[in-house]
């Protein structure tokens, strides 16, 4: 019994903290929703109005439309890359060896730098007058020599794609060395011993035992891609036009520059439900992966 | 290094003028008699300018007037809008006196005391500032701020290569596509006019506002209905969207430059002219930031259409005193002294400052202030007074976004001019509908 009691004394501190600085503005944000508070209007939440944002939201408002699809396309296009750029990096760096391991070690380092950060040194990168990557595309492809990369709606999104791969891939690298350096060695070589070429045992033997893992890496980037913000604001501002406004780019807007707090509420926690989602899902596989 | 005779001179007649630091600041008229809030302890929450780090530096003054001291807390404009918004929401009454951007008064009104009061109190003159700088102070005819900050578009451009290739400073829109245009033709690799049609603060905008008073367009009519897309109103935006497009006489990357693109892009040697705030002169002149010299630079008044005033959109600063603040007396002596014509004279004559910025009339047409910026003032104390100005209401920042997104897909050819405007048109008619 007193164990019990004991159980309960220490895990409160850490309770109290989640509660505090998660649970409790969640669910304050989350009755925000419901209610009309613009503070332009009044520094204090204004009546309820039931689902009327969220109605709003989903039927008639091109801005969140636009931010849903844009945040679609980012997602699918960023995941898809980092996740095969990670697959295709692993595979390469799965090797013994000094170099191999300085590689491994090295990868970090562009996680470390903060996206803001990332942002806008990208835009720089990509400025059409000075850009270093605008001046080595046109020196490798001439046709795209003067390429205005950030003026194109489409080129604009890739940048912000490209700009995210580079910092997740590595990492992501690196959770997928993990998923090979854990998988048994004796199906590959049984395999091999059988006659198959590298290209059949990667297809046939390691790429299957390496899916959950895949998953997982698959799971967690479209939960940081779904949140894309950063480079949004410092590397593209939202444009051309709006062809790069994200989900969150579109809740800070309505927030803190129209300040329309009961409806960046209703937009955040659409956004919101879409991460719980995954969050259950990726919970679910860890869960599967780890019972015997 | 050497210092050339006429640098030393000039600095030497600037000190002068100047007088000694804090002989103007020791004089503010409006302070109370016998330091009566001697002791406390004011905090402002301030944007980051060279201008309020000379008022911070300048405090021991005003404590001496008044037993006050002061604590700035410097914020990078950037981030300023959400430090307000935080102090509006947040409720803790942090901040005494607190500086906010013309764009942003009416959307935070809720945050701001009016000072109508302080003002006759401290018998502050109003006709201390020209009316398009005052005006963005005022939210529903009470008065929220005092202008401390105001800025001024100028046309900047090469004097040297003007001078090399015998041209004239445009006057007008036309005559500018033409001497941008002649300029490209002799000079390979620079670009006619340097200006921004990318999405970020709504600076897209700020150089068309000026085609479109020229057009005798209005973003909005007497019914606060959405009046740019009329027919001078959408051929305003297609003359602007024209430097790029048609004319091509703006680096091909302006089309999605924000305004510090532009300035680069000028400062690095590649545009030849640049219709721009007149702070920028600081930026053009920084050698870490820029290959020209002063004697590179040239400015103007902003260029017109033909037969039209030479107008200016303006951006001014107003410090107001929060409405949760628990030392408002104290704060409005600040507020004071911060609005004393001679602490901004001072701070504009201080050799070891560079900051171009004023905003009161007797500094705008004063003397020594005009020869040590080579007339600038006086261009614009002139631009502010023929100038219009826009009302920004509570809803003015969605609005902007919604003008800016357009201007963006006009520039980019993504949609038409009357396509992308007469839609924003109708978003903006949303925006105001809703309130």
């Amino acid at each position: 019994m007193q164990d019990r009691r004991l159980k309960y004394l220490l895990i409160l501190p850490a309770a109290f903290i989640v509660l505090g600085t998660t649970i409790w503005p969640l669910a304050v944000s989350l009755v925000t929703s419901f209610r009309d508070w613009r503070l332009t209007r009044s520094l204090t939440p204004g009546p309820f109005i039931g689902a009327e944002h969220y109605i709003t939201a989903l039927t008639d408002d091109p801005d969140f439309a636009n931010a849903l699809r844009v945040t679609a396309i980012f997602v699918v296009i960023d995941v898809t890359i980092t996740v095969v750029s990670a697959l295709g990096l692993a595979v390469l760096l799965r090797r013994a060896g000094v170099l191999h391991s300085v590689t491994r070690a090295v990868l970090i380092l562009p996680f470390a730098v903060s996206p803001a950060l990332v942002g806008i040194s990208f835009r720089f990168m990509f400025n059409a007058e000075m850009g270093v990557f605008t001046w080595m595309a046109g020196a490798v492809l001439p046709f795209l020599r003067g390429f205005v990369w950030l003026a194109e709606p489409s080129s604009a999104l890739l940048v912000l794609v490209f700009s995210d791969a580079w910092r997740w891939v590595p990492y992501m690298t690196l959770v997928v060395l993990g998923g090979l350096a854990a998988l048994p060695k004796e199906p590959e070589e049984a395999a091999r011993i059988d006659g198959a070429n590298e290209w059949q045992v990667f297809r046939d033997v390691t790429l299957p035992a390496l899916l959950p893992v895949l998953a997982v890496v698959g799971i967690l980037k479209t939960v940081f891609a779904l949140k894309m913000f950063d480079q949004v604001v410092t590397l593209t501002g939202g444009g051309p036009g709006q062809s790069t406004v994200t989900l969150a780019y579109l809740v800070y807007s309505i927030a803190f520059r129209w300040y329309d707090m009961g409806y960046a509420s209703a937009v955040a926690w659409i956004l919101t439900s879409m991460l719980v989602f995954l969050a259950v899902w990726y919970t679910r596989l860890v869960l599967r992966k780890a019972s015997p | 290094m050497a210092i050339r005779r006429r640098d030393f001179l000039a600095a030497t007649a600037a000190l002068g003028a100047a007088g000694p630091a804090s002989a103007s600041v020791t004089a503010t008229p409006g302070l109370r008699a016998g330091k009566p809030f001697a002791g406390t302890e004011l905090k402002v929450l301030c944007v980051v300018a060279s201008q309020f780090r000379a008022h911070e530096a300048r405090l021991a003054a005003f404590t001496e007037q008044t037993g006050i001291t002061a604590k700035y807390t410097f914020i990078p404009f950037g981030s300023m809008r959400e430090a307000l918004t935080a102090e509006m929401v947040g409720g803790g009454g942090d901040y005494d006196l607190a500086i906010a951007m013309d764009q942003w008064v009416a959307s935070l009104n809720n945050m701001f005391d009016p000072i109508d009061n302080v003002v006759s109190a401290k018998q502050i003159p109003l006709d201390r500032w020209p009316e398009a700088h005052l005006r963005q102070g005022r939210v529903g005819g009470r008065l929220l701020g005092l202008p401390s900050r105001g800025h001024v578009q100028l046309l900047f451009y090469r004097r040297d290569l003007f001078e090399k290739h015998s041209l004239t400073v445009p006057a007008t829109w036309e005559a500018l596509v033409e001497t941008a245009q002649t300029i490209q033709q002799r000079e390979p690799g620079i670009s006619g006019v340097s200006v921004p049609y990318g999405r970020g603060n709504g600076q897209n905008l700020m150089v068309w506002y000026n085609f479109l008073w020229g057009r005798g367009g209005q973003l909005f009519d007497a019914q606060g209905q959405p009046a740019f897309n009329s027919a001078a109103g959408l051929q305003s935006v297609q003359d602007y969207v024209d430097l790029l497009r048609r004319h091509r006489v703006t680096p091909a990357g302006a089309v999605s430059f924000a305004e510090q693109d532009a300035v680069n892009s000028m400062g690095q040697g590649n545009a030849a002219m640049l219709p721009v705030w007149w702070w920028v002169r600081s930026t053009l002149l920084n050698p870490q930031a820029s290959r020209l010299t002063e004697a590179q630079i040239g400015f103007a008044p902003m260029p017109s259409y033909a037969g039209q005033p030479r107008t200016t959109f303006t951006n001014t600063w107003v410090w107001g005193i929060p409405r949760r603040s628990r030392r408002k007396e104290a704060a409005a002596e600040l507020l004071a002294w911060i609005a004393n014509p001679a602490l901004e004279r001072e701070v504009l004559l201080d050799p070891r400052e560079n900051d171009v910025v004023a905003v009161m009339q007797p500094n705008l047409v004063d003397e020594a202030v005009n020869a040590r910026f080579g007339g600038m003032h006086r261009f614009a104390g002139e631009g502010l007074r023929a100038t219009q100005s826009i009302t920004f209401g509570p809803e003015w920042p969605q609005i902007s976004e919604a003008l800016e997104t357009a201007m963006s897909e006009a520039a980019t050819g993504a949609r038409s001019v009357p396509d992308a405007f007469n839609g924003a048109a109708a978003q903006v008619r949303r925006i105001v509908r809703r309130g």
